[in-house]
């Protein structure tokens, strides 16, 4: 690994006054999971390193009225035990449960996932569907970006080079007692410390019968450049009966336009796009499930 | 022999508490006063002419004290066949070939003198697999053999020809006959402790090795050969393994960076250290013998087996190590895994610009069990038997000599298929299977059985199969072994301690093992072939049957009685029958009497014309060398086993679940069950990766997954639900009835998947890996409609 300078903050202030110095040159390190990776394989593109670790206006991790707010410094492990995210964000705490190992998950950060940008980015689907916005902070103030427009490309993000992501704010998909839960699948060949072959994450409301699904959110990943919502199979999906959600044609109404999967040494692009469709349904079959309907009845 | 019942006892290793608190010095932690560090260029084409290297820019840079390329240094030819070269010159044959190395004060100077080593290619057509390196006008790799006589062909100039019986009579008698063609990959040992080494010379130029070699007294003559080509003709080379954080056969050949080391550290005249990176682990140290299979198999009409033949091509990668000699293995399930008459074999190798294989754990034997095993279920279904029950008809027996004349004497192999009838409920899922209970739209289950042959009394596969053992007991009662095995987490020094203590009579806690180091401990031919257990063992008996003579030589003199009077247990010598009266002398010990064995061997050191209390043993089993046929009796006792595994396959994403696996083992005696079953559990998971996951994937000769991200090493989250049932045979050639288990419970592994994932979904998976979109893609091949 080439030599960094590397820098240790102790304020959002201070990180942002070194980014405001080192420019581009600088790249903003957190847990490391991946900059530690890019650096050993060679890849890393910049001078220095500024460490956001323990920063403490990123690692809140709160409930406030219908908000959930997740500070960008939070690590995995703090999401995975949080009987607050279990209970309302079930997609996002699926998606850490099966995030690299234990160790990982002690230092790797939500938002570093985010800014890292990959498109098997475990918790980017989760976020997605649950329609969470970005706060970007840089000495000109604060910035809201909602996640469907914050991936631009393959591991580039809408946040400008001198701003920092202090962390998501996540509308409580339940609030309002709408009826709505979620669920995240990832493929892999392992049981852990694995990239995903594809992810799928479903949340769905209902309306206030019980009856059809009044609004879904799907996504996935590693089947475009970024993680992509699947507009065509929320639009089959919303005010769809129940019994819709199962069926893998929901999913195929997918594969058209945002579902783009190619051939890697990791996989084929033909089994990416079966999975999707495989997927899609039984995730929104879980989704189900956990909102105490039976999808084996309903399908 | 004492009977203080240390042996069959579950003791843990006696070195878990090192490793597990960190204190166990790896090569990794190991560091000598003025040692430089060293990294390795490899090429960047798979097959070219080296035009020209410019290490200017490396050798300038700060720190760095020596750069080398193949120009620089003596020919060392290496490998079995003499064809590789610690540094190549003028030519490279695939992207693992090394072609300079740079010593300097630090692993990152030296890593930074590499990306300046300048290397001008001239790239030359490739071949990528055996058929293609087979092909008219294919480009030789090697233009001549190691003697310079030109070569004509890729093919090596190593037949592997067994022939037993008649085969087309066979086949002529055959009511049913099946075929099949499959096909294994490259795939690592994955050792969590990556390779490494220092070389250091003493002033005399005599070279000391920190090796994590398996085969340390043959490395010792591989480096003595180097030497003399470095014109150190009178050097002496002493190897002192260190703690070895995993073998699996990757450590039984010396390889490239080993000599690489002893170049740096003569040029520099400073230790020199090469410690691989995982990456490089991946790149750089030999594989898994790669294989095409063609099989095919008869039987007449009660399900006896008639035949089996065997073709393999194997793709020998650019230089040849072990992996060319695995054929020798890959006979023993050919020819003798059930009572098959007539048994034909050949294997061909054949140089491609790929990497090279090693030995790793069954040494072939795993690869030619998976054609084996998954033809006879082939075979079973088309005589219209159960593929248990057919395997029960055709196991081997006791007491009979197979067509390559193994003398195979005690036999579990029925018992282990009984085993896992019973332990897997084979009739109640057959039962389910056959009301269609096994399966939903989603998920269908399945069950499968492969059987397994292996060397369990040794294996002659040099000229010796011997290992020496010193005993040396101290003056209290403190008992050194000393052995020339290599502990690479088998637990050999565990299980070697508890058959000393029970063969000697003396308490467990007062044997030491003392090992790893040529200079000290005496000749062993390796630590291979699943043998440690089985040789020192018998070693051990045979030496601590000498040493108890003189101890109770010794007591004998000191307590007046005769030495057949006495016995030993926990270290204490005892009278057992009281001594008669001889005329007028009356024995001044009587039954029951005892002395501490310390008090008399102090005595005896301090006495007039003292003695001191040593043994020896050098023991090599009575076990013969395959003839130019490829007959004779291998190993003198044989190991059996029958894996039984349930899987659930996922029918949409393919993937497979293992939800049972029974492994049951014939092992002669259970020295260790603890050990023992860690060994079964090791051998499962390795197994199952070998079946289902692992793979070194390679496009254009290029490692392209060579990290354990993308290389799908199984996890402790993807577990193997593994029931180990111990079959004992106490087979009379082994120490207290043994057989050798090291290498058994990862043979049987791939077959038994595969069946069960037939058994499950009507669909046979033929090549390995078996990976879910494998599975799933020949489900659709299979049924296209569903």
């Amino acid at each position: 690994m080439k030599h960094l300078d590397y820098y240790r903050p102790q304020s959002l202030d201070e990180a942002l006054a070194l980014k405001g110095e080192r420019g581009a040159e600088a790249l903003f390190i957190a847990g490391g999971t991946d900059v530690m990776v890019l650096g050993r394989q060679k890849k890393l593109d910049c001078a220095a390193l500024i460490s956001l670790r323990g920063l403490a206006e990123l690692t809140q991790m709160k409930l406030e009225g219908d908000t959930f707010f997740l500070g960008a410094g939070v690590t995995l492990s703090r999401i995975l035990n949080s009987p607050e995210a279990a209970r309302h964000l079930p997609i996002l705490h699926d998606a850490v449960q099966v995030m690299g190992s234990t160790q990982m998950r002690n230092v790797a950060t939500v938002g570093g996932n985010v800014m890292t940008a990959a498109s098997s980015g475990d918790t980017l689907g989760p976020l997605l569907c649950l329609e969470a916005v970005c706060r970007l902070v840089s000495a000109q103030g604060e910035r809201r970006v909602p996640m469907h427009e914050m991936f631009t490309g393959p591991r580039v993000t809408a946040a400008r080079a001198d701003e920092i992501l202090l962390g998501l704010d996540i509308p409580l998909p339940t609030s309002g007692d709408r009826k709505s839960s979620g669920c995240f699948i990832k493929l892999m060949r392992r049981a852990a410390l694995d990239l995903a072959l594809i992810n799928v994450s479903v949340q769905l409301w209902l309306d206030e019968a019980g009856e059809t699904i009044a609004k879904a959110r799907v996504a996935a990943g590693v089947v475009a450049p970024t993680p992509v919502r699947l507009v065509e199979s929320e639009e089959a999906l919303e005010g769809a009966p129940l019994a819709e959600a199962l069926k893998e044609q929901a999913a195929d109404h997918a594969l058209g336009r945002s579902c783009r999967p190619r051939d890697s040494d990791r996989c084929s692009s033909w089994y990416r796009e079966e999975m999707v469709r495989v997927l899609v349904p039984r995730a929104a079959g879980r989704a189900l499930n956990r909102m105490g309907i039976d999808a084996g009845q309903v399908g | 022999m004492s009977h203080q019942g240390y042996v069959g006892r579950r003791l843990p290793k006696a070195d878990a508490k090192d490793k597990v608190t960190g204190r166990a010095a790896y090569i990794n932690d190991v560091a000598r006063p003025g040692m430089l560090h060293a990294k390795i260029l490899y090429s960047a084409q798979p097959h070219a002419l080296i035009k020209r290297i410019d290490t200017s820019k490396a050798r300038r840079l700060p720190g760095v004290r020596a750069v080398i390329t193949g120009e620089d240094i003596p020919d060392i030819p290496l490998g079995f066949k003499q064809d590789n070269r610690p540094l190549k010159k003028g030519k490279v044959r695939s992207t693992r070939d090394e072609i300079a190395a740079v010593a300097a004060i630090d692993p990152e100077v030296a890593a930074e003198a590499i990306d300046l080593i300048e290397v001008e290619y001239e790239p030359l057509p490739t071949v990528f697999s055996p058929e293609e390196a087979l092909a008219d006008g294919a480009p030789l790799i090697h233009e001549s053999d190691a003697r310079g006589k030109p070569n004509k062909s890729n093919k090596l100039k190593l037949p592997w020809r067994l022939n037993c019986g008649d085969v087309e009579l066979g086949r002529a008698q055959s009511k049913y006959i099946a075929q099949g063609t499959y096909r294994t990959t490259w795939v690592s040992h994955c050792c969590l402790g990556t390779s490494g080494v220092i070389a250091e010379f003493d002033l005399k130029r005599n070279l000391t090795m920190y090796s994590v070699t398996q085969i340390p007294f043959l490395a010792q003559n591989d480096y003595l050969g180097a030497l003399r080509a470095m014109g150190l003709s009178d050097s002496a080379v002493r190897v002192k393994c260190q703690t070895i954080g995993g073998g699996f056969g990757s450590k039984l050949d010396t390889h490239c960076y080993e000599f690489i080391a002893i170049l740096l550290a003569n040029a520099t005249g400073k230790p020199v250290k090469i410690q691989f990176t995982r990456e490089e682990e991946f790149l750089a140290q030999a594989t898994r013998q790669p294989t095409v299979m063609e099989i095919s198999q008869g039987c007449d009409h009660q399900g006896k087996l008639t035949f089996r033949e065997v073709h393999m091509l194997l793709d020998n990668g650019a230089y040849t190590s072990w992996g060319a000699t695995t054929p020798s293995v890959m006979m023993v399930p050919i020819s003798s895994l059930y009572q098959v008459p007539n048994v034909h074999f050949v294997a061909e190798s054949v140089y491609t610009n790929n990497l090279y294989a090693q030995a790793m754990r069954g040494y072939g034997n795993p690869q030619a069990t998976f054609a084996v095993e998954s033809n006879i279920d082939q075979l079973a279904e088309e005589a219209g038997f159960d593929p248990l029950e057919f395997r029960l008809l055709n196991a081997n027996q006791s007491n009979t000599l197979t067509p390559q004349e193994f003398k195979i004497t005690t036999c579990g192999a029925s018992d282990c298929l009984e085993e896992v009838k019973k332990g897997l409920g084979w009739q109640a899922h057959k039962k389910a299977k056959a009301q269609g209970k096994n399966k939903s739209a989603e998920k269908a289950c399945g069950v499968g059985v492969a059987s397994l042959i292996h060397v369990g009394g040794g294996a002659r596969v040099y000229r010796s199969d011997g290992t020496g053992m010193i005993m040396k007991l101290d003056d209290f009662g403190k008992l050194k072994v000393f052995t020339g095995a290599v502990e690479i987490g088998q637990g050999i020094e565990t299980v070697l301690s508890q058959m000393v203590a029970d063969s000697v009579g003396v308490r467990i806690e007062d044997v030491d093992i003392v090992a790893h180091d040529t200079d000290i401990c005496p000749w062993d031919v390796g630590t291979h072939a699943s043998r440690q257990a089985f040789v020192t063992g018998n070693a051990a008996c045979h030496c601590g049957r000498a040493l108890r003579s003189k101890v109770f030589e010794l007591a004998a003199a000191q307590m007046e009685v005769e030495p057949e009077d006495l016995d030993m247990r926990e270290s204490v010598i005892f009278v057992r029958e009281a001594p008669e009266a001889d005329g007028e002398r009356v024995p001044l010990a009587q039954r029951g009497d005892s002395l501490p064995l310390a008090k008399v061997l102090r005595k005896a050191h301090f006495a007039k014309q003292g003695e001191m209390v040593v043994a020896e043993t050098f023991y090599d089993p009575p076990n013969e060398m395959l003839d130019k046929e490829f007959k004779g009796n291998l190993s003198c006792s044989w190991a059996f086993g029958a894996t039984g595994v349930e899987v659930e396959v996922d029918l949409k994403t393919g993937h497979v679940t293992i939800l049972k696996y029974l492994a049951a083992h014939d092992v002669g005696k259970a020295l260790n069950p603890m050990l023992l079953e860690g060994q079964i559990y090791g051998a499962a998971v390795m197994g199952t990766g070998f079946a289902l996951s692992e793979e070194v994937k390679l496009n254009q000769g290029r490692v392209v997954n060579g990290n354990f991200l993308d290389y799908k090493l199984l996890t402790a989250l993807d577990k193997v639900p593994v029931t180990p049932a111990i079959v004992e045979t106490l087979d009379s050639a082994g120490p207290f009835g043994a057989k050798g288990v090291g290498e058994s419970g990862c043979v049987p592994v791939a077959p038994a998947i595969a069946n069960a994932i037939y058994d499950a979904i009507g669909v046979r998976l033929s090549d390995l890996p078996m990976t879910p979109e494998a599975v799933l893609a020949a489900l659709k091949e299979r049924f296209p409609d569903a």
